[in-house]
């Protein structure tokens, strides 16, 4: 149990070779040290892996968890975690979902359930207050995600794979409802382990320290996001398929395997033409007030429609224009249980290896005929979507065009062009999952598309970049939605974009970096509370644990530096912090020297801002935060 | 002639997708929202240059009163994030 309310007390660990269960040990001062979500899971991963441990091994471990604000009632608070050894890149991967089993995960006693061992048969680990069965899943085994679902009790909160993660493709994703925990591949962990399903139903509720002051704030959350121009009135009304048309305006929109970052055709697929032709309602996660899901119409049925990701990345990315189309293949990739970005990455990728004769797939840019089917052949398997299952880095090592491999560390990127947004690149560089647009710090909305601060100036953004990432990273342990972090800039910058005093806040940022590298460096002497970041204060009154600004500040940084140390130990060398050159030495436009990303000037101010060593934690920062100093050999800096 | 394409809330909030005008209508940036507002269907939301994103021919402006020229395509449109 945990002195702390807003926790359950219990993490489950299950082994699925022995179909045994029991109480893995997870301490308040663990609770203190890491929060929940992905932090909690790097840190528990971090003191299991080993030198040469890989996604496939028996005793990869899968954690799925929580934070402490999970099931407490705070805005956009269902979320949940799921990381391993990723198969796609062999480093950590943290995927983190909305849907209800995080939830009901909380509702059954536990904080976080650890899944090691590798079942013989396809298998359902159900969970409940007492118990843990493991069900015979070979009825299920071979059924798309939904059909999977609904072959289960309505009344348990689920977790599937489909056949791509039965088939054990790369970036293959776990369902929950409609909502995907996709990138890395933590699906084909599942795979790998004949793990078809987690079901879980319980009715236990976290208790809350402070419930009348909690809700009280929430209330004033609520109130705020509602109002913000961001989360209570883009997010709601376009979702984040808004981007689409604000892309294209910068230069973002990455189109035609990221050779540029316009498209002539976007407007065909933007967030507003979805919701004048396309739109059927909203939706979203329980306990959401953004609501930011579009839903349209497939076959008759109503789903989830597609977000700015696939939309980016299966239209302008592969020339297409064609909308309806896009919106097949986004619920096509979800019942195969995919992740999006990584498909659609891959997908543009084996067109430009086609175009350069480097390996004919069939796939051609501007040619949609065939995605579908190649949808289905990469979640089986099937002639070229074999190789395409193995994403583009793996290809790019078979067939060649490492160059144009749009990938960091083996992950795809999102559909953010960097080079018209260069801090984003840098975060995509760096990101200890590989490219991921969110890991990264997403220094895009700052960069041009909530504000406007210069996007091509390397100057200021390895500050930025290391705030913002950990800044995100705690958000995200605490369990919910990194969407509550846009109210932390006042609505009056985005509902005044030419006044005088957001023109200062723009121009002013670059200009911080020595100011935000001293946050960075000494944030935990922050010991105060921001009434603009309230997930601190909800912290404090759900749990009672005393968080002001520094510390929460110093958990994100501790989570990040954890993901890095245990990557070095899975074989993570220097120099992993990366891009294609397409991105690093070609110019979007020729004309202008500045368009491409200034990776290796950016990487020496983010390197200084962590204090590390050739993207290294050195022994001192370790130490500093609390984290165990590898005990390898191969661990250069201790 | 000037055309003026709307995108976002701006967009949605209007009802009006894009319109063409002349340059003596809108000779500013600021005056495209003036015509804008005349085009919107009664009781639809009315903007301003300060609470839109403009963008002429690609390059945003915060200048209120940046003149236009013939054959100029200007661009109004609301902040935006997502992930």
């Amino acid at each position: 149990m945990s002195k702390y309310d807003g926790y359950m007390g219990k993490v489950l660990f299950i082994d699925l070779s022995k179909k045994t269960f029991g109480e893995f040990p997870w301490s308040d001062e663990d609770r203190k040290r890491t929060l929940g979500g992905k932090i909690m899971a790097a840190d528990i991963l971090y003191h299991h892996i080993h030198p040469g441990m890989t996604a496939w091994d028996e005793d990869n471990w899968l954690v799925i968890s929580t934070g402490p604000l999970t099931g407490c009632g705070v805005p956009s608070s269902s979320r949940f975690n799921i990381s391993t050894i990723s198969p796609l890149t062999g480093v950590l991967t943290s995927s983190n979902s909305g849907g209800d089993f995080g939830l009901m995960l909380k509702r059954c006693g536990y904080d976080a359930a650890i899944i090691s061992g590798k079942a013989s048969s396809p298998t359902r680990i159900h969970i409940t207050e007492d118990d843990v069965q493991f069900l015979d899943a070979t009825d299920l085994w071979g059924l798309e995600c939904t059909p999977a679902q609904e072959a289960l009790p309505k009344e348990f909160a689920k977790l599937v794979i489909g056949p791509a993660g039965e088939n054990k493709v790369l970036y293959s994703a776990v369902l929950s409802g409609e909502r995907c925990s996709g990138r890395g591949g933590v699906g084909a962990v599942f795979g790998d382990k004949m793990l078809k399903a987690v079901t879980a139903k319980g009715f236990k509720h976290p208790s809350v320290y402070d419930k009348g002051e909690l809700v009280k704030l929430c209330r004033k959350w609520t109130n705020k996001m509602r109002n913000h121009a961001i989360s209570g009135r883009q997010l709601p009304k376009l979702g984040t398929a808004g981007l689409v048309s604000p892309m294209e305006a910068r230069g973002l929109l990455a189109t035609k395997n990221f050779s540029d970052g316009h498209f002539e055709d976007f407007d065909m697929v933007s967030g507003e033409t979805l919701s004048e032709t396309k739109l059927l309602r909203n939706s979203g996660c329980t306990t959401c007030v953004m609501q930011c899901t579009r839903r349209c119409e497939v076959d008759g049925k109503d789903v989830k429609g597609p977000e700015l990701e696939i939309l980016g990345l299966m239209g302008p990315n592969i020339l297409n224009n064609d909308l309806q189309k896009i919106i097949e293949w986004n619920y096509e990739i979800d019942e195969m249980g995919m992740d999006a970005i990584s498909t659609a990455g891959t997908i543009a990728f084996a067109m430009e290896l086609n175009e350069k004769g480097l390996y004919d797939s069939g796939l051609q840019f501007g040619k949609n005929d065939n995605i579908s089917q190649m949808i289905s052949d990469i979640a089986h398997r099937k002639g070229a979507g074999d190789e395409l299952a193995n994403g583009s880095r793996k290809m790019a090592e078979k067939f060649g065009g490492m160059d144009f491999a749009i990938q960091s560390k083996g992950m795809e990127l999102s559909a953010y062009e960097p080079r018209r947004a260069v801090g984003q690149g840098l975060g995509y560089a760096t990101s200890n999952r590989g490219g991921c647009h969110l890991n990264a710090g997403y220094l895009v909305f700052i960069e041009g598309l909530g504000l406007d601060i210069d996007n091509l100036t390397p100057n200021g953004k390895g500050a930025l970049c290391v705030m913002f990432q950990n800044l995100m990273e705690a958000i995200s342990a605490a369990g919910v939605c990194l969407f509550t972090s846009y109210p932390i800039f006042p609505s009056y910058v985005f509902d005044h974009p030419n006044a005088p005093i957001t023109k200062v806040v723009t121009w002013a940022m670059p200009h911080l970096g020595p100011i935000i590298k001293l946050m960075n460096q000494h944030g935990n002497v922050l010991q105060l509370y921001i009434p603009l970041i309230p997930h601190t204060k909800a912290i404090e009154l759900a749990t009672g644990m005393r968080m002001k600004l520094g510390t929460y500040l110093t958990i994100g940084e501790r989570g990040w530096n954890t993901e890095r140390v245990a990557n070095m130990v899975l074989g993570q060398k220097p120099g992993a912090d990366t891009l294609p050159k397409k991105l690093t030495d070609t110019c979007q436009d020729p004309s202008d020297e500045r368009t491409k990303v200034p990776l290796d000037e950016m990487l020496k101010s983010f390197y200084a801002n962590r204090q590390w060593v050739n993207g290294a934690p050195t022994a001192k920062v370790l130490k500093r935060l609390k984290i165990d100093i590898p005990d390898v050999d191969a661990y250069p800096y201790a | 002639m000037i055309k003026v394409k709307m995108f976002g809330v701006v967009r949605l909030g209007s009802g009006v997708k894009e319109f063409e005008c002349s340059l003596s209508e809108a000779p500013t940036v600021s005056a495209c929202f003036d015509v804008l507002n005349i085009k919107s269907a009664p009781g639809s939301d009315k903007f301003t240059f300060g609470d839109s994103q403009v963008f002429v021919n690609h390059t945003r402006t915060t200048k209120k009163n940046f003149a236009l020229k013939d054959g100029d395509e200007v661009w109004l449109m609301s902040p935006a994030a997502g992930g």
